[in-house]
């Protein structure tokens, strides 16, 4: 489990997280989405102790990361695909990791195996593409067996296979029982993987919630249908399955359970006159666009903010 | 979520600064730069002394033509020492250094501790290597109970330290391999002589509290005479072993303050 409890990072006039407060829970998947520039990275940069925060803690399973006697086996990150000297090979590389734990050749040899990096072990880890870059730092991830994975924006440079690999990972450490942290910029990506997000944009979190709770409250428009006649179209709307809500004007309902085209077939099989029918259901990625959207147009709309950043960060959040 | 520690699949033990010596010495050795500095090391070592070697008469100056070849194969150590730390800034591998062991006083010890230990034994063997060739008609002449040829092997070998866990701490603090072998060049080759030989007390003393003049101040058995510039040889041990301290302890203590 992972506790973030006012978080906040500032680089001099800069700030990178702003007051985060989160909980990453075990058994499952948590997506951690936010725009280029959102604050992710740095975030995860804290949760390691690599980065100081300038205010508020992270703790994992109860203690903060300098406080762990076993860090790799707490948690397990990749943060970076490229942390690794490039003239080293795959396997010593993982053997100086797996070092300062005790951990046995036996192990490093079992994940070189797991990541598909066996052919390659030998080799200096600046040869390595991307996708093979990212497969060795999953690779360190996984070597003291953690509780804990995080890993920043894991699926890139992975070709399709590497893609269902990783989602499969994830899945599958959760079904264990392991908390699995998941940055992406993507909402589709998420979609396909976790069970709960945290959406994070110009440094505060923006939403924290279930998946399926997510998808309730931002993507459910539904089709708003505009009729003279709404009442007797409620009523056959109703009887075909469709849950009918009547709009702020007693002509507008707003029909969920059927799309625009279903709607539609119904008005004509029953020749109903309608003034409007509009197809309002938003997509994740579209409701995830229009959450971040808010904070890029302030960011846009506030030239030079360098010195002013903190005064009217007041006045946006409201 | 510690129910699952007992059964534990994979056992692992603390992170502690033991170790992270381990891991260390498995970086270090699994670069080919390593073996390189240290061939070149004892190249330098092993070759100087027998290009200087010329026939003496005493046991003291065959002792100390068998460290001819540490000014410059000190200049080579310092930037293995320096490597050990900026390499992990510039390739992004400090992060992985860092998550595997959080305390940051440990791995730094772990790496000076390799650094140290290296040199120790690069120049040992080359002056153990240096002893049985280059000086073979005067190798029986060197008497190693002798005191004085234990102070210089001492002071030679204790100075060599300095510089090397200098060179760790600045590497640390600059992050910076160029700026760091800058400074070390400066420091161990270029200011000494300058600054001894210029008209200027002031400058004399700065040059006399270098640790390549304070090595050769701990070494000297006479203490300088009143209205010379240099330090008994106590004193000097005492300021040599500063140059090491207090870098090192600013090192640890940037180490904690700044991010990765
Ligand atoms: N070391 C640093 N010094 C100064 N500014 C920084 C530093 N690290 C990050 N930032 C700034 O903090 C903000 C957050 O960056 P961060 O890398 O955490 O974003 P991110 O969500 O990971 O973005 P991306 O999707 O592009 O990886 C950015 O504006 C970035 O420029
Ligand atoms: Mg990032």
């Amino acid at each position: 489990m992972i506790e973030a409890k006012d978080l906040t990072k500032r680089y001099g006039s800069k700030t990178a997280v702003d007051h985060a407060s989160f909980t990453v829970q075990p058994g499952i998947v948590t997506g951690f989405l936010g725009p280029n520039g959102a604050g992710k990275s740095t975030t995860m940069r804290m949760i390691l102790g690599l980065d100081r925060p300038t205010g508020g803690t992270v703790t994992l399973g109860g203690k903060p990361y300098a406080k762990l006697d076993s860090p790799l086996a707490e948690i397990g990150a990749l943060i970076d695909a490229k942390g690794v000297h490039p003239r080293r090979s795959a396997r010593q590389h993982l053997r100086a990791l797996a070092a300062t734990h005790g951990i046995s050749d036996k192990r490093v040899d079992e994940v070189i195996q797991m990541t598909g990096l066996t052919e390659v072990a030998k080799k200096k880890a600046g040869q390595f593409s991307l996708g093979m870059g990212q497969r060795l730092g999953i690779a360190g991830a996984l070597l003291a067996d953690p509780q804990i994975v995080m890993m920043d924006e894991p699926v890139n440079g992975l070709d399709p296979d590497g893609v269902l690999w990783v989602r499969q990972l994830a899945r599958h450490l959760a079904s264990t029982g392991r908390t699995v942290f998941l940055s992406s910029h993507l909402m589709s990506e998420v979609q396909q993987t976790a069970d709960h997000v945290i959406i994070i944009g110009r440094g505060r979190i923006l939403a924290d919630a279930p998946l399926d709770e997510f998808v309730k409250a931002h993507a459910s428009g539904g089709v708003s249908v505009t009729s003279p006649d709404a009442a007797t179209l409620a009523g056959l709307l109703t009887s075909a399955g469709a849950t009918v809500e009547p709009g702020k004007e007693r002509e507008i309902l707003t029909v969920t359970g059927l799309d625009a085209l279903g709607v539609g077939r119904i008005v004509r099989d029953n020749g109903i006159l309608i003034s409007q029918l509009r197809d309002d259901t938003t997509t994740l990625e579209q409701a995830y666009m229009r959450l971040t959207a808010e904070e890029t147009e302030y960011k846009a709309g506030v030239p030079g903010t360098a010195e002013t950043a903190s005064a009217p960060t007041e006045e946006v959040s409201k | 979520m510690t129910a699952t520690a007992a059964q534990r699949a994979v056992p692992v033990r603390k992170a502690t600064y033991g170790r992270a010596v381990k891991s260390e010495w498995i970086k270090a050795r699994s670069l080919r730069s390593t073996w390189i500095l240290m061939g070149f090391t004892l190249l330098a070592f092993i070759g100087i002394p027998l290009l200087a070697a010329s026939p003496t008469d005493s046991s003291f100056a065959s002792a100390s033509l068998l460290f001819n070849g540490l000014d410059f194969a000190v200049i080579l150590l310092a930037i293995f020492s320096a490597l050990l730390i900026t390499s992990e800034y510039t390739t992004g591998s400090a992060r992985n250094t860092f998550t595997a062991t959080p305390s940051r006083g440990a791995v730094l010890a772990a790496k000076t501790t390799i650094a140290v230990l290296f040199a120790l034994v690069v120049t040992v063997v080359a002056v153990g290597v240096a002893w049985a060739i280059a000086l073979p008609a005067d190798a029986a002449a060197i008497d190693l109970a002798d005191t004085e040829t234990m102070r210089l092997f001492g002071g030679k070998l204790l100075g060599l330290v300095v510089v090397v866990v200098l060179s760790v701490s600045l590497g640390t603090l600059l992050r910076s391999a160029v700026g760091t072998i800058f400074t070390i060049l400066a420091i161990e080759l270029i200011a000494p002589p300058i600054l001894l030989s210029v008209g200027n007390t002031i400058a004399n003393w700065v040059g006399a509290l270098l640790p390549f003049t304070l090595t050769s101040q701990v070494i000297a058995t006479d203490p300088p005479g009143a209205g010379e510039v240099g330090l008994a040889s106590g004193p000097a041990l005492l300021v040599l072993l500063l140059w090491a301290i207090i870098p090192f302890v600013l090192a640890v203590l940037s180490l904690r303050s700044r991010d990765v």
